[in-house]
């Protein structure tokens, strides 16, 4: 662990004269984090959403529209446009929990797509066009670097960083306990006292919250956000297919996922350019056949060594 | 002292079917009630009634004197009313401690000292030495003990069972009853649904028959069971008879 976050810290010098691999690496700490974002909600509390990207392109457009519309501080703007995400999330969850199983899939997908539609068409935020970021005096204060692309690096390391230890925090905590008993049986956990719409709004709210907070960092780093770059149905699905890959329900999984998945993302685009669009999609889409065929649980259980038993209670 | 479980004139119709039809009784503290009944005799709406699942169509259900009818099953459980399925539920992924924890955090917010209490809860249903197996691997007398201490970890004041002994091994059933008799002696009021009727007479102190939906007789289980009525519900009328 410590050797392998050792030489992330280092990496950006060998990569300082190779845009290409930084931005992967960019990319895979942001996927990364989303991935965990989408994991609380689909892997921990078992409510799988094909909608997160609706939560991406809220954290997105709020704190691109505060920027230009109040000239408000990006940071600022990442705390609103996870907040924002957050409340979004329980206004979508309040109806949709009433739904169970593959109608709430399905509920989630016409949820993120209709917010598609309407950002596409409503010209104050920038319509189909998008809207483009001004370009202010470069650093950590304005969250804007331009000739020098390392600091978003260590930002979007310090996120990830961040967003695991909380996962992994939330995974031994009792919210964590009662999530996982939700998942495996609603039913039961209700007999118990625990009240599967109160608990699932709140992994909602922090599903969504995170994963608002990486549409904010997205906007930018590049500067520019339009309704198919932060809100297309395609990033939803991967927004799913990370931790689903890398292994549902583990810290790891999301991580593992983004290693995997966005090298194939990048270099399928450099391969096939124009032509390849969502090439990527149907190679994850192979992939998954693969893992659900052969793991189930994802990638994470390739490696999870037998667990140490932990006597946590003296016998 | 009034009853801390009580059921009046509670009626569920699913459809044109009356699955309950006015049926009333009390649960004293610290008694352990039997209900007996053939299938389909409503037992289990009654249980579902009582702890939120099903919403009665009239009728109430008072606990400790407060109404809970209709509540939410997640609000009764709270209250201290705890149900347990016909078809054991556990937490599938989670092993047989982790399930109990679950249920001890229903009552208490630490982690470590949910632990140590899910763990009193396992020794107690017997299974402390299994506490690291999933439960995914549980045989049937596993689950069903297992669900009995995910019940009892929430420190309930009453507890539903719903055929505690179904499927459970013949020679297993003796540790069961002990167990059941333990859980009373500690203070936890208990109502069960049973069809053994062998097993249910030795330690139950009062019995319920119903059939069709309604309560057919109440009191000792000696008489409960050997009741004409009783019997022929069981066993069917003779000459169209009718019970």
């Amino acid at each position: 662990m410590a050797a392998l976050l050792g030489i992330l810290l280092v990496l950006p010098m060998a990569l300082s004269d190779r845009p290409f691999e930084l931005r992967m690496m960019v990319v895979i700490f942001l996927y990364a984090m989303l991935g965990h974002g989408w994991n609380i909600l689909g892997g921990y509390a078992g409510q799988i959403s094909v909608g997160h990207g609706l939560f991406f392109g809220l954290g997105a457009y709020t704190s691109t529209m505060l920027s230009l519309k109040l000239g408000l501080n990006p940071w600022f703007g990442m705390a609103a446009g996870g907040a924002a995400a957050a409340a979004a999330g329980v206004l979508v969850g309040i109806p949709c929990f009433r739904l169970k199983g593959h109608y709430f899939v399905i509920a989630t997908l016409v949820v993120a797509e209709s917010a598609f539609q309407l950002f596409a068409a409503w010209d104050w935020v920038g319509g189909a066009m998008g809207l483009q970021l001004p370009v202010q005096e470069q650093g950590l204060l304005n969250l804007q670097f331009h000739r020098n692309k390392v600091p978003y690096y260590y930002i979007a390391l310090g996120m990830l960083a961040a967003v695991t230890a909380l996962v992994w925090w939330l995974e031994r905590s009792r919210f964590g306990y009662i999530l996982r008993a939700l998942r495996d049986d609603e039913e039961a956990a209700r007999s118990l006292g625990f009240s599967p719409a109160l608990y699932k709004l709140l992994a909602m709210a922090l599903s969504a919250g995170i994963v608002g907070v990486g549409g904010v960092f997205f906007a930018q780093y590049v500067l520019f956000i339009d309704p198919f770059s932060v809100l297309a149905l395609s990033f939803s699905v991967v927004i799913a297919l990370i931790p689903i890959l890398g292994g549902a329900g583990t810290v790891a999984g999301p991580m593992l996922g983004a290693i995997v998945l966005v090298p194939i993302s990048e270099y399928s685009r450099v391969l096939f350019s124009g032509t390849g669009r969502n090439v990527d999609l149907l190679i994850y889409g192979f992939l998954i056949m693969l893992i659900s065929v052969y793991r189930p649980d994802g990638l994470a259980g390739l490696f999870r060594a037998r667990r140490e038993r932990r006597a946590y209670v003296s016998g | 002292m009034t009853a801390l479980l009580s059921v009046r004139g509670v009626s569920c119709a699913f459809g044109g079917l009356k699955a309950l039809n006015a049926v009333s009784f009390d649960v004293a503290r610290g008694e352990i009630l039997g209900i007996i009944g053939p299938n389909g005799a409503g037992k289990s709406t009654l249980f579902s009634a009582i702890s939120g699942y099903v919403r009665p169509d009239s009728g109430e259900v008072l606990l400790d004197e407060a109404d809970i009818t209709g509540r939410m099953p997640e609000d009764i459980a709270r209250r201290g009313l705890v149900k347990t399925f016909q078809t054991s539920r556990p937490f599938s992924s989670m092993t047989f401690l982790d399930n109990v924890v679950v249920a001890s955090l229903a009552s208490q917010k630490n982690l470590a000292g949910a632990r140590k209490h899910a763990f009193r809860c396992l020794e107690q249903v017997g299974l402390a030495q299994h506490w690291d197996t999933p439960a995914r691997g549980a045989s049937t007398g596993q689950r069903k003990r297992l669900e009995i201490g995910r019940a009892l970890a929430t420190r309930p004041r009453i507890v539903l069972l719903d055929e505690p002994f179904g499927g459970v091994d013949f020679a297993a059933i003796d540790g069961l009853i002990a167990l059941l008799l333990t859980i009373r002696d500690a203070g936890v009021t208990i109502v069960l649904i049973e069809h053994n009727l062998a097993a249910v007479q030795r330690f139950v102190g009062r019995l319920i028959a119903m059939n069709l939906g309604e309560k057919v007789l109440e009191g000792e289980p000696a008489k409960v069971t050997q009741d004409r009525r009783v019997v022929n519900a069981y066993l069917g009328t003779e000459d169209g008879e009718d019970a």
